[in-house]
């Protein structure tokens, strides 16, 4: 039985997609919101309005794609935070007060630029930074994204690589970790050319936040998709049934059938 | 879902019973199909290699079953239970997906039909947990692997031709997701052969 399900069980990807926790959290509503977050004072090496302009082309060709995803990431330009501490702080891992870079306002994930060193070392070469660091129980509560602002290595990028950058930091921020593969936009650095999404990225944005009786992408009638939840343990986001939608299935079938009796 | 996915099938059968009571079952039901293929996610949206290759056409093997429900001479109704075999998405983590279909077919002569119908994508992607270690452009960070089952349903519009030759047929099958919502639209299809029993006049 075993190496009958072996044989089934067709490997087609050396990989896997991961999570950033071990706990599997993702954002509860359907709706996020991404913004840049404005310092008081500027950047030294990132230009915070070019990244505004970007922010809708990086959540619109990658992660607003997906079909089988529920996610839909809400661009709304920038804010001014009033905060300083977004450009100066230490990465917080956890919420509450942590002396570091601020949490953000529930629901919201902020991508601003930093120049602490303990972020970035001396040199780094890593361009930008993200972990969910608010999450309460399974569900992500808000995320900071940090552009390296300590040396010019983000501001050297080409547009298209500043939209890769971005949607893959926005990539850990909804808690998804690295693949493996290339191919991949969750691959830990960036490709020569990046037009979508990889199948580690669909499959991880999938498993994180699936689509549950998405009719035709309208949205489930009877208002289910609205009221989805997560994080309840089921293992399926969500306690949307397919009853109605399958019945109505039939029903429109049952009508079509006695309408074309009816003419012949 | 399964199961109301029946009561669909059976509201269906139901009511063509009655409208065609004096048929008998073998008239209406005309045959049953075996079908074999190979389905490709996505078309042009799935990244395949650094230089911004997408997938065309991937090996994902499938087998399903259907039945024939006839209507009328040329109008068909075709209740179809796919599924594409398990696939080992990478280190820890199943990827299945089933398709509970309903077809419209018109034939248009003896060797050819078209189709037109919808489906129930029910994509399962389960974990086994654990965690690796993976490069983070600046040394390596532990990253995890997922540690539950999780289903997504889609509903596609589907459109599909036939071509038939007496007992076997094959098959060009798409699969449309988020008709109605521009930037989701996306497209699978599925390349299959099909061996029909006929259950006789």
């Amino acid at each position: 039985m075993k190496f009958l399900f072996s044989f089934l069980l067709l490997p087609t990807l050396a990989q896997a997609f991961t999570l950033n926790n071990s706990i599997g959290a993702r954002f509860k509503e359907k709706e996020v919101n991404v913004r840049v977050g404005m310092n008081p004072t500027p950047c030294d090496n990132v230009d915070l309005d070019e990244v505004s302009g970007l922010l809708s082309e990086a959540m619109d060709n990658f992660w607003n794609k997906v079909s089988t995803s529920r996610l839909e990431l809400k661009t709304s330009g920038s804010e001014n935070t009033g905060d300083d501490n977004y450009w100066t702080g230490e990465l917080c891992l956890s919420g509450g007060a942590c002396g570091g870079t601020p949490i953000p306002a529930p629901n919201d994930i902020i991508v601003t630029c930093n120049k602490n060193t303990t972020n970035f070392p001396g040199g780094s070469s890593l361009l930008a930074l993200t972990l969910p660091n608010d999450i309460s129980g399974k569900d992500i509560k808000g995320a900071v994204v940090l552009i390296n602002d300590t040396n010019g290595s983000f501001g050297a990028l080409s547009s298209k690589d500043k939209v890769a950058v971005i949607a893959h930091e926005v990539g850990h921020a909804i808690g998804l970790g690295h693949s493996e593969e290339s191919s991949a936009l969750m691959f830990y650095k960036v490709v020569p050319t990046r037009t979508n999404l990889g199948r580690d990225d669909r499959l991880g944005v999938t498993y994180l936040y699936p689509v549950q009786v998405d009719l035709f992408g309208a949205g489930c009638f009877l208002g289910t998709i609205s009221t989805l939840k997560s994080g309840d343990g089921d293992g399926d986001g969500g306690g949307t049934n397919t009853f109605w939608p399958t019945a109505l299935m039939g029903l429109l079938l049952a009508l079509v059938f006695k309408r074309t009796k009816k003419e012949t | 879902m399964i199961i109301s996915f029946l009561f669909a099938f059976l509201f269906s059968a139901a009511s063509h019973a009655e409208a065609t009571s004096t048929d008998s079952f073998s008239q209406r039901f005309k045959n049953l199909g075996f079908h074999a293929g190979s389905h490709t996610e996505f078309i042009g949206r799935v990244q395949t290699d650094e230089n911004g290759g997408t997938e065309k056409f991937a090996f994902n093997p499938l087998i399903g079953f259907s039945t024939d429900v006839k209507m009328t001479d040329d109008w068909m109704i075709i209740p179809e239970l796919n599924w594409v075999l398990p696939r080992e998405a990478g280190e820890g983590v199943t990827q299945n997906l089933i398709m509970l279909r309903t077809d419209f077919a018109w034939r248009g002569s003896d060797w050819w039909r078209l189709r037109v119908g919808t489906s129930l994508m029910v994509n399962n992607i389960k974990g086994e947990g654990g965690s690796k270690e993976l490069n983070n452009g600046n040394g390596t960070s532990r990253f995890y692997i997922p540690a539950e089952s999780r289903t997504s349903v889609n509903n596609t519009l589907d459109l599909g031709a036939e071509a038939i030759l007496e007992d076997f047929g094959i098959r060009f099958q798409t699969y449309i997701y988020s008709v109605l919502k521009s930037e989701r639209r996306e497209i699978s299809y599925t390349l299959m052969f099909s061996y029909y029993y006929d259950l006789g006049e």
